[in-house]
């Protein structure tokens, strides 16, 4: 498969970026409108083939180095890529590639023409971003890009205006929070650099691990899950999600959901296990437990105030403040089942989350907005969208025969592994409260009467529903058949762990 | 290693805490934006400063073998984060051109209070 790429397989690493960002230089060349849009699309598909081709060449040849210009690492700038992250940024690349075709509709009538600019490559641009913090191996062009993609994405929430105003409020809170982060991490890395003398990562670690201030290294690691704290909306630092995903454009929601925090996840799954140096490969001491803390209380909070919000993109919001939690509650057990656990949900929530995100975009595009109010009776209005909606929300739960069950089965494993009954409790609990969010909606969609008759059904445009279906379908039919996914997580959480023991 | 000898640190925290102060105290969002600036020249600071080295020539090569150089790549990495900073600066900024333009107001009480108007008419 795919051999026919295989002249070019030494420059995968760098094609993954190199594309995108080419396609967001040439986008406003190429035009607006549908040109513009498919244009996006050709370069999100051509992205998404070489994600699939580094992936598949990674599985054959393990973890690859790309030295940027010739210049050997340490010295020059190393583009690194294992199976975690090339397995996140296929994720990122698919799923911005579906989004891309879905968004065409969606962003016709949400911005209208003359504010559309150059939104095509704002769009590409933040993917770019993300993508390449995924395949850099040094940990200042990491901090470059996460801005690249973070001040994309602001412009890119911002664009929400014309349907609600307080898009603008939400981006520029998002904008000043999501800086300090950004600070924090720019302290991270400027007081590793001070301790070792170096910025590449692989080096960074040797060095760490000869010894040195112990007090540098600590202040570091605090002042780096600070900020990617609030890059990756973990409980209690998550006050700006639910306010930008709830007021972007729908297409930029679902884009968001399933790749921006996921890539800070990915990052703190980086620095804390390849980086800093553990005890026998996993967090000990305060670093796990203010970790666990603030993910089982972005589990029950996040689950909680998802089931009392007025709208369905409010809900979906507060739910992947939940999901986040789960991920992160993997990641800070640090054991290799629960790692597994965590690195499947990544990927099975920006499925299923994107999906949902992307069916809110449909409700909003055909009802003018998504607060439960209007969608009495949508089970009858708008068939297709509830049953994609159920479906994803069944996955939110964690109902065997969908992929949440299949991520959450490992992490509960793992957790009860580690000793941790009460931390295992408290997923079981969370799915609980995502059965309560996620029937909210069936009762409003199955069982109250449409309040206008004449308005049955709804047409649901077809170009924005198959890109929802792809999404959700292959949610489920990663639930339905597993096994190839999870070998490839437990391989990549082994890699994460071995290297950190 | 004096108290003194560590002045530079003293003032990159000083400056930045003095930054953040501006972002949470100042309702202003222009003000906010400036409270953001210095927050991040503090970390700029910090940055040149693990780079000097003292009676250290500027990292230009020169003829005598025994010169000694402060550490270049610490400013080069600050050239890149002010280039980022610069373009934060530029994003807030048009958010904010916006903000007036929708709410007639850049005071983030007031954008707040039109915001809850706007979610209970009648108040």
């Amino acid at each position: 498969m795919l051999s026919f790429l295989s002249p070019w397989a030494p420059h995968f690493p760098i094609l993954l970026v190199l594309l995108p960002l080419l396609g967001a230089v040439l986008s406003p060349l190429i035009g607006r409108g549908d040109r513009g849009w498919a244009w996006a699309v050709m370069t999100m598909g051509a992205t998404t083939v070489v994600a699939m081709a580094l992936l598949l060449r990674i599985r054959e040849v393990g973890a690859v180095s790309y030295p940027l210009g010739g210049w050997q690492a340490p010295f020059g700038i190393e583009l690194y890529v294992d199976l975690l992250s090339a397995m996140i940024a296929l994720v990122v690349a698919a799923v911005g590639w579906v989004v891309t075709i879905y968004a065409r509709a969606s962003i016709r009538v949400e911005i209208p023409g003359d504010r559309l600019g150059a939104f095509w490559a704002v769009w590409l641009l933040a993917i770019t971003g993300l993508l390449g913090i995924l395949i850099s191996g040094d940990a200042f062009n990491v901090y470059v890009l996460l801005e690249i993609s973070s001040l994309t994405i602001y412009g890119l929430i911002a664009m929400g205006r014309s349907r609600d105003r307080k898009a603008l409020v939400s981006a520029f809170n998002y904008l000043i929070l999501g800086s300090i982060g950004a600070a924090f991490i720019l302290i991270a890395i400027g007081l590793l650099y001070a301790q070792t003398g170096t910025l590449n990562m692989a080096d960074l670690r040797s060095r760490l691990l000869e010894g040195g201030s112990e007090a540098t290294v600590n202040t570091a690691r605090a002042f780096l899950l600070a900020g990617l704290g609030l890059k990756m909306a973990l409980f209690p630092l998550h006050f700006w999600m639910p306010a930008a995903y709830s007021t972007a454009p729908s297409a930029v929601a679902g884009l968001l959901s399933a790749t921006a925090t996921k890539v800070g996840i990915y990052m703190a799954m980086r620095f804390l296990y390849s980086v800093f140096p553990t005890d026998q490969g996993a967090l000990t001491g305060a670093n796990a437990w203010v970790l666990c803390a603030c993910a089982g209380g972005a589990i029950l909070f996040g689950s909680a105030s998802a089931a009392r919000q007025p709208s369905l993109s409010l809900l979906l919001a507060y739910s992947s403040v939940a999901q986040v939690g789960y991920i992160v509650l993997g990641l800070a057990v640090g054991q290799i089942d629960a790692m597994t656990g965590s690195i499947l949900h990544i990927v099975f929530h920006a499925l299923m989350k994107g999906g949902l995100f992307l069916c809110a975009g449909i409700i909003i595009y055909r009802l003018g907005g998504n607060e439960f109010h209007r969608l009495a009776g949508l089970g009858r209005r708008m068939p297709w969208t509830s049953a994609a909606i159920v479906v994803g929300g069944l996955g939110m739960i964690g109902i065997p025969g969908t992929a949440g069950f299949i991520s959450k089965l490992h992490l509960l494993k793992g957790l009860f592994v580690a000793g941790q009954p009460l931390l295992a409790m408290l997923v079981l609990v969370g799915s609980v409260l995502a059965a309560v969010y996620t029937w909210r909606f069936v009762e409003v969609a199955y069982l109250k009467p449409v309040a206008d008759e004449d308005s049955v059904p709804v047409d649901e445009p077809p170009g924005m529903l198959w890109p929802v279906w792809l999404l959700i379908g292959s949610s489920v039919l990663f639930g339905l058949h597993p096994a190839p996914v999870v070998k490839l997580a437990t391989e990549a959480a082994q890699a994460l762990l071995g290297a950190a023991g | 290693m004096s108290i003194l000898g560590l002045f530079n640190h003293w003032a990159f925290v000083i400056i930045m805490m003095l930054g953040l102060y501006a972002i949470i105290a100042r309702n202003n969002m222009i003000k906010k934006i400036l409270g953001l600036a210095l927050f991040q020249t503090g970390i700029f600071l910090m940055y040149i400063t693990l780079g000097f080295k003292e009676g250290a020539a500027s990292p230009i090569l020169q003829h005598d073998p025994s010169t000694s150089y402060t550490n270049p790549l610490p400013q080069v990495l600050i050239l890149t984060a002010i280039v980022v900073s610069l373009s934060t600066m530029a994003v807030a900024l048009a958010i904010v051109i916006g903000i007036r333009e929708e709410y007639d107001s850049i005071e983030a009480d007031e954008v707040a209070h039109l915001d809850r108007q706007q979610r209970e008419p009648g108040c």
